[in-house]
C-alpha cells in the first residue's frame, strides 16, 4: 500500500517536472530573442505555473528547478547508457536526439558546469540535430546566468570553428564578453575569450581601445581590464598599428604633455620628437610605419599615465593605478631602448636593458630622474624591470 | 564598479521617514530581481533616514553598496545609494546639491503631507544618468569645498545604525513595504550569501 503511494508520488513529480520543461521548451520555440534566464526565490508551490516569461527574460521559480534538474539529468544519462550500450538504428537515435534538447536545456541553464552536457550538445551539432546559430543564442543566454561560464566560452570557440571568420558577428561576440565582465568582476574567462577575439577576428585595435577606456573608467579595481588593455597596446606595436592615414597630423597630445612633465619640452611635429626620444636611432633599418606607430602606441601609452593618475587623485591610491602606470611606463622605456639597439628585426624578448647606457640619452635619462621621485618602493622595481640603477640603500630593502 | 544606483528625497517626520521623490537606475541587476532590489533600497534608504539625527551625514556600508545619508537641520533628507567604490566625497557633496534644488523649487509647507505623487520635482533622472561618472562633480566638489570630510560618520552594516534591540531579520519580516517575493528573496540572498544579496 505505501508503496503504490510512493510510486504514484513519483509518477506526479515525473509528470510535473515533465510539464514544466515543456512549458520552458515552448517559451524557447515562441521567443527567437530571449536574452536572459534566472531563478527566481519563491519557496513554495503556489499552484501555477513556475515558468515566467517576461520581455524576452525567462525566470524559474526555485521550488521546482531541484525536481527539474533531477529529472532532465536523469532522462539524460540514462539515454547515454542506451545509445553507448546497444545500437539504435539511425531513424529512432535521430527521434531520440531531438527530444534530448529540451531536457539538455533546462539542465544546462540550471547547471551550466556539466561538461558531460556540453559534449551530448557537441554530438548533437556535429550530426547537424542542432543549429548553430540557435547554439550560439543559447549560450550566451547561460552566459546571462552564469557570466564565468568556461564551458559556455569554450563551446562558442568551438562553434566558431566551424564557420569562417567573415560570417562572424565579432563586434557581438565582444560585447557578449563585455557584457560578462560587467557582471562579474575579474571574469578571467570573459577576458580569455576576448584575447581569443582579438587574435583570431579582424582589426579590432580602434575601437578596443576606445571600449576598454570606457570600461577600466567604471570598473576602477578591475586588473583584468588593464591587463588586456596592455595586451591590446603590445599588439597594436607588434601590428604596427596607426591611425589611419587619413589625418595628416597624428595625435600626439599626451606624449607631448608626457614629455614637458619630465622636463623635455618639445615641438609638436614628429620629427622633433623621434629626435627627443630616438636620437641614436640608425635610420636606414626603421622603417616610416614603424615609427609612426611607435609615436602612436606610446601616446596612448602617456595618455593611460595620465588616466591613472587622475583616477588616482579622483579615488585615491590603488593597486590597479600603479601597476597600469608602470607598464605604460616600461612599454616606452623599453621601446625606445629597442628601437636604439637594433633589435627591431628580431624582436626577440631577451632584451638587454642592463647593457643599455641611460646616462648617454637625454629622454631616458630624465624619466630616470623622475621616476626616483616616487618613492622606495618604485625606484626598486624601476631597478628591477628597467635596470635604472638607483642606489639602494640597504635598509630600504626591508620595508 | 563605480555606480549610483539610486535617489532619494525624504522628509523626517517625528514617527516616520516620508518618501517625497526618488529614482533608480537598475539595469545592471538581472530582469526579475529589479523590482525586489528597489524595494530594498527604499526600505533601507528610509530606515536609515529614520535613525539618522538632524544635521548629520552618515555612509553606511552593506555587502558591496554603500548608503549615504543626509539629514538637514530642518528634516529633509537626501539617500544616495552607490557601489562602494564611488567617492564619498562626490556622493555627499551630490546630496548636498539636491536638497539645494528641491528646496528651491518645492516649498517648505509642501514636505510635511507631500508624496510622490503630490510634489513635482523631476531633476533627479537626470542626476543619477549625469553623476554616474564622478568627474561630472568636479565643479560641484570645487565649489563646496566647505564640506568636511571628517564629519561623515562611518558604519560598517545597517545593523550599526539600528537602535539598541532593533534586529534586521526583524524588521524586514514586518515591513508592509516589502512584498512577499521581496523576503524570500532576501532569505535566499542571506542564507546563500551570494552575490546578489542587497542593501
Amino acid at each position: 500500500m505505501e508503496d503504490d503511494m510512493a510510486v504514484d508520488a513519483n509518477n506526479e513529480k515525473r509528470v510535473l517536472c515533465e510539464k514544466i520543461i515543456r512549458d520552458i521548451n515552448a517559451v524557447f520555440l515562441k521567443d527567437a530573442d530571449l536574452a536572459s534566464f534566472e531563478i527566481i526565490p519563491k519557496e513554495t508551490n503556489c499552484n501555477k505555473s513556475p515558468v515566467v516569461h517576461v520581455e524576452h527574460n525567462l525566470g524559474l521559480e526555485s521550488w521546482c528547478a531541484q525536481h527539474v534538474y533531477d529529472h532532465a539529468h536523469r532522462t539524460l544519462i540514462s539515454h547515454r547508457r542506451q545509445t553507448s550500450q546497444q545500437q539504435l538504428r539511425t531513424l529512432q537515435q535521430q527521434q531520440q536526439s531531438d527530444a534530448l534538447a529540451k531536457y539538455l536545456n533546462v539542465a544546462l541553464l540550471i547547471n551550466p558546469d556539466v561538461t558531460t552536457f556540453w559534449h551530448i550538445r557537441r554530438q548533437l551539432v556535429q550530426k547537424n540535430r542542432l543549429s548553430i546559430n540557435k547554439e550560439l543564442q543559447f549560450s550566451a543566454l547561460v552566459l546571462s546566468i552564469k557570466p564565468k561560464s568556461n564551458e559556455a566560452f569554450a563551446y562558442r570557440r568551438w562553434l566558431y570553428s566551424f564557420q569562417s571568420a567573415d560570417a562572424i558577428d565579432w563586434p557581438n561576440e565582444i560585447s557578449i564578453c563585455e557584457r560578462s565582465a560587467d557582471r562579474c568582476a575579474s571574469n578571467y574567462h570573459a577576458w580569455s575569450h576576448r584575447h581569443w577575439v582579438l587574435r583570431s577576428g579582424p582589426c579590432l585595435l580602434q575601437s578596443e581601445l576606445m571600449r576598454t577606456e570606457k570600461f577600466l573608467r567604471k570598473h576602477i579595481s578591475d586588473y583584468s581590464c588593464y591587463h588586456y588593455r596592455q595586451v591590446l597596446l603590445g599588439r597594436a606595436y607588434e601590428l604596427c598599428f596607426c591611425m589611419p592615414s587619413g589625418e595628416a597630423q597624428p595625435q600626439l597630445g599626451s606624449l607631448l604633455e608626457l614629455l614637458a612633465e619630465y622636463g623635455l619640452p618639445c615641438e609638436p611635429n614628429t620629427e622633433a620628437l623621434i629626435q627627443l626620444m630616438l636620437p641614436h636611432m640608425n635610420r636606414s633599418t626603421v622603417s616610416v610605419q614603424r615609427l609612426r606607430s611607435f609615436l602612436y602606441c606610446c601616446n596612448v601609452a602617456a595618455y593611460d599615465m595620465r588616466l591613472c593618475k587622475e583616477q588616482r587623485a579622483l579615488y585615491g591610491p590603488r593597486d590597479c593605478f600603479e601597476l597600469h602606470r608602470r607598464a605604460a611606463l616600461k612599454f616606452i622605456v623599453e621601446q625606445c631602448v629597442r628601437l636604439q639597439t637594433e633589435l627591431t628585426a628580431t624582436m626577440d624578448n631577451s632584451l638587454q636593458l642592463d647593457k643599455f647606457d641611460y646616462g648617454k640619452h637625454p629622454f631616458l635619462e630624465a624619466v630616470r630622474q623622475a621616476e626616483s621621485a616616487l618613492g622606495g618602493k618604485h625606484q626598486r622595481w624601476c631597478n628591477l624591470h628597467l635596470n635604472f640603477g638607483y642606489p639602494v640603500a640597504e635598509a630600504t630593502w626591508r620595508d | 564598479m563605480v555606480k549610483l544606483f539610486a535617489l532619494s528625497v525624504f522628509f523626517k517626520a517625528a514617527s516616520e521617514a516620508r518618501i517625497l521623490k526618488t529614482a533608480s537606475d537598475l539595469q545592471s541587476f538581472s530582469f526579475f530581481q529589479r523590482g525586489t532590489v528597489n524595494e530594498f533600497m527604499t526600505f533601507a534608504s528610509k530606515t536609515i533616514v529614520e535613525r539618522t539625527q538632524s544635521a548629520l551625514r552618515q555612509s553606511v556600508k552593506q555587502d558591496a553598496y554603500m548608503c549615504h545619508v543626509y539629514v538637514r537641520a530642518d528634516n529633509l533628507a537626501g539617500v544616495l545609494i552607490a557601489d562602494h567604490e564611488y567617492p564619498h566625497r562626490v556622493a555627499h557633496t551630490l546630496i548636498t546639491k539636491i536638497l539645494d534644488d528641491f528646496t528651491a523649487k518645492v516649498s517648505a509647507d509642501q514636505w510635511p503631507n507631500g508624496t510622490e505623487a503630490t510634489i513635482s520635482f523631476d531633476l533627479l533622472p537626470a542626476f543619477l544618468a549625469k553623476y554616474q561618472n564622478p568627474v561630472e562633480a568636479d565643479p560641484l566638489t570645487k565649489m563646496q569645498n566647505d564640506l568636511d570630510e571628517t564629519t561623515i560618520i562611518l558604519k560598517n552594516t545597517i545593523e550599526a545604525v539600528l537602535e539598541r534591540g532593533e534586529k534586521l531579520d526583524d524588521m524586514v519580516n514586518k515591513s508592509e513595504k516589502l512584498s512577499i517575493q521581496s523576503k524570500a528573496f532576501y532569505k535566499t540572498a542571506k542564507k546563500t550569501n551570494s552575490c546578489c544579496s542587497f542593501t
